[in-house]
């Protein structure tokens, strides 16, 4: 019966950064709710590297996903409206606390990543560039696929004046035992843009590894070091992020 | 022995890296001959070059040379950086006299700096354009392979005025600046209020005056401008950022 399910997240600062001395920019926050925790909220915002306190928006915006959510009911977000009104809240708080901070709110920009997966549904949205996979042990799929606008650095906010357009909504059902969330640091590495799926050499290790541990805990040093591993580090000069996800008995 | 890690087995995918192509559209006409260092002793004879007078002298070092060696640095500040190396394309384009493509595009990891000489006068106007065409198949060859790619730059210099027509020149560049079809930059080397007035009106942002013959590290600074070119940016903007010049001055 139960199934429960076992979380890997984290950060990592892109070489550039920590070139230019800038903070990492990205956020991630991930929850489990309900009576035997079989809801799980995953949370990713990725700051605007031209951005002068995006990492400020980015913890902002992921840490009101998880307070936002706990007070709603899950059904609300299941429709585009529901969904809408949540992005729209947290980008009134985030413009609020620009303001706060004597900045413009783009200063705080950053995208949005929010995925809500329970038994047998689930609630996606994204605003800017990222993706969330998911999969079933042997293929992968993206819930959103990154279409990049004309330029590779050029994305979406949730500052932009016009963000309502720009965001993605979609739901699905039947149960997702399997889920990734990342940032576009990693979107080349964990991508592949001529098949346009996801990289299954990618994901499938660390799905299989953590469907294979019975504590995701022992796993997440090795975890963060991949993270900032010289192999992904020779491709990706960018923050990071990457939450990993399976659903286990 | 090496233990195994949990996630040595992850395989990275490998799509191409992004390119972001730069035309370094460059002055070569006679007055980028004139001595700025450690001049020899006066030859005693003047030279007409480019519509202008100067003293011969013996020996010295010339506008051309520190272009010459900027070039090098810039090329070496990119290779210093592996992404940057494989991402930043380069195409050199020359006027002085005529305009030529020195370089078609090549990325960083493939360019050879070259030493170019002076000749002639400045069609400046022709020029741009060229650049503009350039770019513009440069992103159309992007397309068709599927490579993703950063907005084009075109960054002039010059140490004079154009000498021929260049209002269809400007009309692009403005265009282009508008539809953010490509960031173009003027660096203005030593060069008269009313050759200063024509940059102004050929390009939207404000030209950069170089200060004394920095050109090592107006070279050095674009290179770092460019390494850090994957920061994102809101779409709707239209600001390069970019970190202050200390060579130059607006």
């Amino acid at each position: 019966m139960g199934m429960t399910w076992s979380i890997l997240g984290d950060s990592a600062t892109g070489t550039s950064h920590r070139m230019r001395n800038t903070p990492c920019q990205d956020a991630l926050r991930f929850r489990t709710f309900g009576p035997a925790n079989e809801w799980l909220l995953i949370a990713v915002a990725d700051g605007a590297g031209s951005a002068s306190r995006s990492e400020v928006g980015a913890t902002l915006v992921c840490d009101e996903f998880v307070q936002r959510v706990e007070m709603l009911a899950f059904d609300e977000l299941f429709i585009q409206d529901g969904m809408l009104e949540l992005f729209t809240g947290i980008r009134n708080r985030v413009v609020a606390e620009a303001e706060r901070l004597e900045l413009r709110p783009r200063e705080l920009a950053c995208t949005a990543l929010f995925a809500l997966v329970g038994p047998d549904s689930a609630a996606f949205a994204q605003l800017g560039d990222g993706a969330i996979v998911f999969g079933d042990g042997y293929s992968y799929q993206t819930v959103f696929w990154p279409e990049p606008s004309e330029y590779a650095n050029a994305t979406d906010f949730l500052t932009d004046d016009q963000f309502a357009n720009a965001l993605h909504f979609t739901t699905r059902t039947g149960p997702i035992d399997e889920i990734a969330v990342l940032t576009d640091g990693l979107q080349r590495l964990a991508l592949d843009f001529t098949a346009r799926t996801p990289y299954p050499a990618f994901f499938r290790p660390f799905f299989r590894r953590l469907q294979a541990e019975p504590d995701s805990e022992p796993l997440f040093e090795p975890f963060r070091a991949f993270l900032d591993s010289h192999a992904v580090n020779a491709k990706t000069d960018d923050d990071k992020t990457l939450v990993l996800a399976v659903r286990r008995p | 022995m090496a233990e195994q890690q949990p996630f040595d087995d992850v395989e990275l995918a490998t799509n191409p890296e992004p390119r972001c192509p730069c035309v370094l559209l460059l002055d070569v006409s006679g007055s980028m001959r004139e001595v700025v260092r450690n001049s020899g002793k006066d030859l005693g004879y003047t030279i007409q070059q480019d519509g202008q007078t100067y003293n011969a002298v013996s020996g010295g070092v010339t506008r051309i040379d520190l272009l010459n060696e900027g070039l090098r640095a810039y090329h070496a500040d990119l290779m210093s950086d592996s992404l940057a190396a494989q991402r930043v394309e380069v195409s050199i384009i020359t006027f002085g006299g005529s305009v030529q493509t020195v370089c078609p595009f090549v990325t960083a990891h493939h360019f050879t700096p070259p030493t170019l000489t002076t000749s002639g006068d400045t069609p400046m106007g022709a020029a741009i354009l060229k650049a503009i065409e350039a770019v513009t198949e440069r992103k159309q060859i992007y397309k068709q392979n599927g490579l993703h790619y950063y907005r084009p730059w075109i960054f002039l210099i010059t140490d004079g005025a154009p000498t021929d027509s260049w209002k269809e020149a400007a009309k692009k560049v403005r265009e282009g600046h508008e539809s953010k079809a490509f960031s173009f930059f003027a660096v203005a080397v030593e060069v008269a209020d009313t050759g200063l007035d024509k940059l102004r009106q050929i390009s939207v942002r404000e030209p950069l005056q170089l200060k004394g013959m920095s050109f090592r590290e107006m070279f050095v600074w674009l290179s770092q401008s460019q390494r850090s070119v994957s920061q994102s940016n809101p779409g709707q903007e239209d600001q390069v950022k970019l970190a202050a010049p200390g060579w130059g001055q607006i």
